[in-house]
């Protein structure tokens, strides 16, 4: 396992190395400057000049990128040009809402979509089935950021069940604020959680050994639950986990139609405003994260299927 | 995704159009030493207490005032902050703040200004000319200042006496007065800024009606009333929340539903369905803005020929533009200045007549027409997207067709900004109150500025209107010789004249005192709520 994880981590530097390349380079060559747009109708280029050299912009290309990288070997995000504050302190800031979010809607797209892809396979072609399958399709389907607005409108305005926006000031406020977002991210995950559990339930349930553990007189939810689950699980860790790396890197719709300080709007923002400092690091946090995610849900495969552990 | 300008915006705010200054001119005669504390329309005398929540459209981007030009954090910086003048609460006039007088030498380089006294910090320290002369310059030299280019005359500030600074100008310069109205030049505790340098903005301490108690970044931030406020017995709230809801329309419902008691910024359409709502008030309110269409009139040839230019204005109904996507809410317009000191009342909007704009045409160079292209910014709010549109739809009716590029703000800026654009769809605000800085940003073509807003306008008798302008202290004067230049300017037509829009603002009805000034902030010290 350290061998595992060891060889994992080693072989991130150079991946690191290339998203930074990447993001440095794309962001530098797209039009736009982040002087022109502070600056606005009164960029004259004296102005601009005077920007450009307080935020280092006149430097050659090169050696920016070198300042990047040296000073995030310390620890330093470098100093956002929109906010005049530490990268890294603005992106702080808006981690636990983000990481909150995420977290809330996948478990919210988890206890929804297990049970019902469950009922889903073992009701095959049945009307429970039938049902299912047309709710995820719906779920699918509807734009998020109109079922925002549908929820809030009937669920925190016609009937106030639910705040309309914000991010509330204690925990339990936090968790109370979040339900609605959580709701609507979790309606356009769970579908594919469902038909991936459930084809992956009805292929394990034609297999042999199911066969024997109903022949041997075992109840059906015991099957489900020790015999078929664990074994259809994979895939679906596969869905929850690519998801969960996107979460987050923020739910940038929802985070601005609900009025909440996540890192998503944060950094679409940020790049709009060409702020390179900003999207340089933001970039390479959320690569980082995604990353981690990945390794997080490969740990689980071998949580699952003891036969992974030992590959 | 949607950039806000001062206007309706859903997602970002905008922080360029901002200029705190005020009106110069009558400032020597507008001395008088009392506050303008009256609330207009009050209905029940202020009662002291309550939290006033307001949606707005980004956080405050950071409390450094030389180094942004945020909107969000402007407004809010003048409610922690003082400066020695502001503007009145009409935009006309410049008003004692932390200076209740001054003395102007008769040459005009020196201001010299008498501090109010008893004023003291949020800390209780108190303020004294070595944190004017401080601030002050700072404003205009720290490293980094978006600012400095107002101060082209300062020179420098020097104390006194412990509440008597005097400002050493290299030439006399009208605006001067407004200009030390600017956010930028807040009065800040010197020997706090000093020793703590940038973590100073992390809690800052100003004399201002309020006090920063707390900040949630990107979500909430916190005021509290400042008890030992010079403008006692304001402020009247206990708390002021400014709280994050970019999405128009969800700033506007949480108002409706009593979660927020202020939302910013309300989309013209959304004004419609809100009459008849009583639990809720919509503001209409003076603004200083004014929209157009930038034409690029040293490049190609079809833009180069003003009669073109100006079939082009008569091609458009600006009264249908105001009616149908501003919702009623708005005026056309016919001259590059919004409705402030130094606007010409006499100048109309040209009149929509397609038949004009037809015999316009036929007499250019162009009579067959052309075709071209209209930038739009591509992140603004969606009545700039449609008007874009209607304006291709007027224009191929008198042959003319438009090729419309919508892009996102920094690339729709950077094309604009370089002289290879031909018509881009734009506007301005003004905090200003003097007209001097937009006169000569956007009307006269300087070298080394905007280029007239890009429009590459460059008319030596509107240059040298402007420039006397700036020179001459006496109102009157000033305002003949901006009428000449605004008159110029319209008959040449290097725009498109559009529209000017008021603020739209939606408070509960409850909230009593709440205006927004015509340069886009908010005296929320005057602000309480009916019993």
């Amino acid at each position: 396992m350290a061998v595992f994880l060891a060889r994992r981590i080693l072989g991130l530097i150079p991946l690191f190395l290339g998203i930074s390349l990447t993001i440095f380079l794309l962001i530098h060559f797209i039009p736009g400057d982040p002087a022109q747009v502070m600056l606005g109708f009164r960029a004259t280029p004296q102005a601009i000049a005077q920007l450009h050299h307080a935020w280092h912009l006149d430097d050659p290309l090169p050696l920016q990128y070198v300042h990047f990288v040296v000073r995030l070997l310390t620890g330093d995000l470098g100093q956002s040009v929109e906010y005049q504050q530490p990268v890294r302190d603005i992106l702080w800031s808006r981690v636990p809402e983000t990481l909150l979010l995420a977290c809330t809607s996948t478990l919210l797209s988890v206890a929804l979509g297990v049970p019902l892809a469950a009922a889903a396979a073992v009701w095959r072609d049945r009307w429970p089935d039938l049902g299912i399958r047309f709710f995820t399709v719906l779920g699918f389907t509807m734009p998020s950021f109109w079922l925002a607005l549908l929820l809030m409108l009937l669920l925190g305005a016609k009937v106030r069940l639910f705040p309309i926006a914000g991010y509330g000031t204690t925990f339990g406020d936090h968790l109370y604020h979040l339900i609605l977002p959580s709701i609507v991210i979790a309606l356009s995950i769970f579908p594919l959680i469902v038909r991936t559990l459930r084809a992956g339930l009805i292929d394990v349930m034609r297999m042999d050994y199911v066969k024997t553990a109903r022949a041997k007189g075992l109840r059906g939810a015991v099957v489900l639950y020790k015999h078929v689950l664990r074994n259809a699980l994979i895939p679906t860790v596969t869905v929850v986990g690519v998801n969960m790396g996107f979460l987050l890197g923020g739910a940038v719709v929802i985070e601005s139609v609900f009025g909440l300080p996540g890192v998503g709007f944060l950094l679409i923002d940020a790049i709009n405003n060409r702020d390179y400092p900003m999207v340089q690091a933001g970039a390479l946090v959320l690569a980082m994260v995604f990353v981690l995610v990945n390794l997080l849900t490969d740990i689980t495969y071998t949580l699952i299927d003891p036969r992974i552990r030992n590959h | 995704m949607d950039r806000a300008p001062l206007i309706h915006h859903p997602f970002f705010s905008r922080r360029r159009f901002l200029q705190f200054t005020a009106a110069g001119a009558a400032s020597a005669s507008a001395l008088g030493g009392s506050l303008s504390a009256s609330a207009a329309g009050r209905v029940s005398s202020p009662t002291r207490g309550g939290i006033l929540r307001m949606g707005s459209v980004g956080d405050p981007q950071t409390f450094n005032g030389p180094l942004t030009s945020d909107n969000n954090a402007i407004w809010t910086m003048v409610l922690l902050y003082d400066q020695l003048t502001r503007p009145s609460k009409d935009g006309l006039s410049v008003e004692p703040s932390l200076a209740t007088s001054w003395d102007i030498s008769p040459d005009g380089k020196t201001y010299t200004f008498h501090l109010r006294k008893g004023v003291t910090f949020h800390d209780g320290s108190p303020m004294t000319a070595d944190d004017v002369k401080f601030s002050v310059e700072r404003a205009v030299n720290i490293k980094g200042s978006q600012w400095s280019f107002l101060f082209g005359a300062f020179k420098s500030m020097e104390v006194v006496d412990t509440h008597t600074v005097r400002a050493h100008l290299s030439a006399p310069h009208a605006p001067f007065l407004s200009d030390v109205a600017l956010f930028a030049t807040s009065v800040l505790p010197k020997k706090l800024v000093e020793s703590m340098g940038d973590k100073f903005f992390n809690h800052p301490i100003g004399t201002g009606p309020f006090m920063f108690k707390s900040w949630s970044r990107g979500s909430q931030l916190v005021l509290a009333r400042n008890p030992h406020s010079f403008r006692a017995p304001m402020p009247y709230l206990d708390e002021f929340h400014n709280i994050v809801v970019a999405d128009p329309n969800t700033r506007v419902l949480q108002v409706q539903n009593g979660e927020l008691d202020v939302a910013t910024f309300v989309p013209p359409a959304a004004t419609a369905g809100l009459a008849g709502n009583p639990a809720v008030t919509l503001h209409t309110d003076q603004f200083f803005d004014s929209h157009f269409i930038t034409i690029q009139t040293t490049g190609k040839p079809y833009l180069r020929d003003k009669l073109v230019r100006l079939a082009m204005n008569y091609a458009i109904d600006k009264n249908a533009i105001v009616k149908y996507f501003l919702y009623g809410n708005g005026e056309a317009s016919g001259q590059a200045l919004p409705k402030m000191y130094g606007y010409s009342a006499s100048i109309q909007p040209y009149p929509y007549d397609l038949n004009m704009a037809k015999s316009l045409l036929k007499k250019s160079s162009f009579p067959n027409g052309f075709s071209t292209v209209l930038l739009v910014d591509a992140s603004r709010a969606v009545p700039e997207k449609q008007i874009a549109e209607y304006v291709q739809q007027q224009l191929a009716k008198i042959g003319i067709k438009v090729n419309i590029v919508l892009q996102p703000d920094a690339v729709n800026l950077a094309a604009t900004q370089s002289p290879n654009y031909e018509m881009s769809v734009g506007y301005m605000t003004s905090d200003i109150i003097d007209p001097d800085e937009l006169v000569s940003f956007a009307m006269g073509g300087t070298p080394g500025g905007t280029n007239s807003i890009w429009t590459y306008y460059n008319n030596p008798k509107v240059n040298s209107l402007a420039a006397r302008a700036a020179g001459i202290i006496d109102r009157g004067q000033r305002q003949k010789l901006y009428d000449q230049a605004n008159q110029i300017y319209h008959d040449d037509a290097p725009m498109i004249f559009l529209y000017r829009t008021p603020s739209l603002t939606l408070t509960s009805s409850k909230v009593q005192g709440f205006k927004v000034l015509p340069t886009g902030n908010y005296r929320i010290e005057e602000c309480y709520f009916s019993s």
